[in-house]
């Protein structure tokens, strides 16, 4: 495969900038339900 | 409403002529620009005259987003928003007035502008008919869209860097056509500039009547 | 509702499908599909670049401005298509991004530059810094009612700007040098190599199944942070009442 090293860097940097945010957003949420459940069950 | 619209123009009007900031700040700031994008680029006439029109449109959309923060900062002090708000004028009215003053303040520093660019980039004019239709529709719209931001940032703790963000981007197809229909008018080839005076028209129409339907909403909550 | 730490069953499936249905269009994109006859191997790169910005621009702020009017619409005005369009201007955002990294990658190859002022990838940078605004705007403090109003004013107004912007680069770029070439369309021509097309159609699916599965995230994400921000308010009260109450009784007392 030509140009193999930007090919799997696209790839990869995508995947894991998406991996992140889907990462960050699950994480928050976590916490926030945690706050939250005391009172709201 | 063109009656509201008048009241409000003639005192934001009022305000700038008795308080002169549009003078002696805002319009030897945009001869500074002209003069610093000189030193940045090349002294060279050829090269200043050559991209003269991208550059005055630059420094009209700089100087002019200084014009649209002070026709709110001048509403800021002494709570005069909630006078304005509570006054029964109409929404629309408000907004054409706004954008009116505006557009008479841009109008004006176009023209200082203008014999800057003559003068310092040895511009000559051509087209005077494209210049002077590229120069109206380019400030209707430049003012319409600017009161829209402008009200929407005003009275925010982070209105002085909101606006440019937000405005600059929804500003950039302005910039482009009046930069070329420029260009199409000094090189003397009107037929390349006509599509871009019609995009500045169907831009500036576009947010008239937004800023007519939304304005008196915004001001509610500003 | 309720704020139950576990997704519900149907987002979790979505999950699943969204991580199988990536990593297949990984392995399509990467092994079985052959190299373009034009493009050759870069060709690869744009069974993300495609997925991505279809999503961002048609899908992403599509369902964002059709939420805002949603909400701007007083018959149809609700917390819920505010939220809504928050959380699809982000997810918008993050992949627009992508769709410019992977894009300014596939340019490095094929044209030797990261970038060039080509018409779409002119729009695309234009579109990208327009709805930063809008997300810039949503951050700005305010009550809820107020902030969501404002909002959604801005996302109307964006998305009114986008014909414009993207007229106007268009000819832009015509005027002073040919188009460039890259018209992804090409690939879904039936007479181009069929793994090629059904590899660009799995990543669109892909990429649209992880959509609405972030979406669906993000959004709960939006609501459980509206509901912390009022009980905050609720606590903040009870406590101001609570001190009332307390001097009150003291002056009963003394």
């Amino acid at each position: 495969m030509n140009d193999a090293g930007y090919i799997f860097a696209g790839y990869f940097s995508t995947f894991a900038i998406l991996a992140g945010y889907a990462a960050w957003v699950i994480r928050r949420k976590r916490s926030l339900s945690r706050l939250l459940r005391p009172e709201d069950g | 409403m063109w009656r509201d619209a008048a009241l409000v123009a003639g005192k934001d009007l009022r305000v700038e002529a008795r308080s002169r900031v549009g003078v002696n700040q805002v319009v030897p700031f945009a001869l500074l620009v002209l003069i610093v994008f000189a030193f940045a680029l090349d002294s060279d006439r050829g090269t200043l005259a050559s991209v003269g029109p991208g550059l005055f449109w630059v420094t009209v959309l700089f100087s002019g987003l200084l014009a649209i923060q002070r026709s709110f900062v001048i509403e800021a002090d002494d709570d005069a928003r909630d006078a304005l708000r509570l006054s029964g004028l109409d929404g629309a009215g408000i907004f054409l007035g706004k954008a009116g003053a505006v557009a008479a303040q841009l109008a004006v520093l176009e023209v200082v502008l203008a014999l800057g660019v003559v003068v310092l980039y040895n511009v000559h004019l051509h087209g005077a008919v494209m210049l002077l239709l590229t120069c109206l529709a380019a400030t209707v719209g430049l003012a319409a869209a600017g009161t829209v931001y402008g009200i929407i940032a005003a009275g925010l703790r982070v209105r002085d860097t909101l606006l440019p963000l937000l405005v600059l981007p929804v500003l950039a197809p302005v910039l482009l056509a009046a930069a070329r229909a420029c260009e199409a008018a000094l090189a003397g080839t009107p037929s390349e500039g006509w599509p871009w005076v019609r995009l500045l028209f169907v831009f500036a129409t576009i947010y008239v009547t937004f800023g007519v339907v939304a304005f008196g909403p915004l001001l509610e909550e500003a | 509702m309720t704020t139950t730490t576990r997704s519900s069953r149907p987002v979790q499936i979505l999950g699943w499908l969204s991580a199988i249905s990536l990593a297949l269009t990984a392995v399509m994109a990467l092994v079985i599909s052959p190299p373009d006859v034009n493009m050759g191997d870069s060709v690869r790169l744009l069974y993300l670049h495609v997925p991505t910005a279809w999503l961002a621009m048609y899908v992403s702020f599509g369902v964002t401005t059709l939420a805002s009017a949603l909400y701007l619409w007083k018959r149809t005005r609700s917390r819920f298509w505010d939220l809504t369009a928050g959380a699809s201007a982000e997810i918008g955002v993050l992949f627009l991004g992508l769709t410019l990294l992977i894009g300014s990658i596939w340019g490095r190859i094929t044209w030797g530059v990261w970038w060039t002022w080509d018409a779409r990838l002119t729009t695309t940078a234009v579109l990208f810094v327009l709805y930063l605004g809008y997300l810039a705007v949503r951050k700005v403090p305010a009550s809820p009612e107020v902030q969501a109003r404002r909002s959604a004013i801005v996302a109307v107004a964006a998305f009114l700007d986008v014909p414009i912007v993207h007229q106007s680069v268009e000819w832009w770029r015509t005027l002073h040098q040919p188009a460039t070439i890259g018209d992804e369309r090409r690939l879904l021509d039936p007479q181009i190599h069929g793994a090629m097309a059904w590899t660009l159609l799995l990543g669109v699916v892909a990429f649209t199944l992880l959509y609405c599965w972030l979406l669906a995230h993000r959004f709960r994400l939006a609501w459980l942070e509206d509901r912390l921000a009022d009980r905050h308010l609720e606590v903040a009260i009870e406590e101001r009442r609570a001190e009332a109450g307390l001097s009150e009784a003291a002056e009963v007392t003394s």
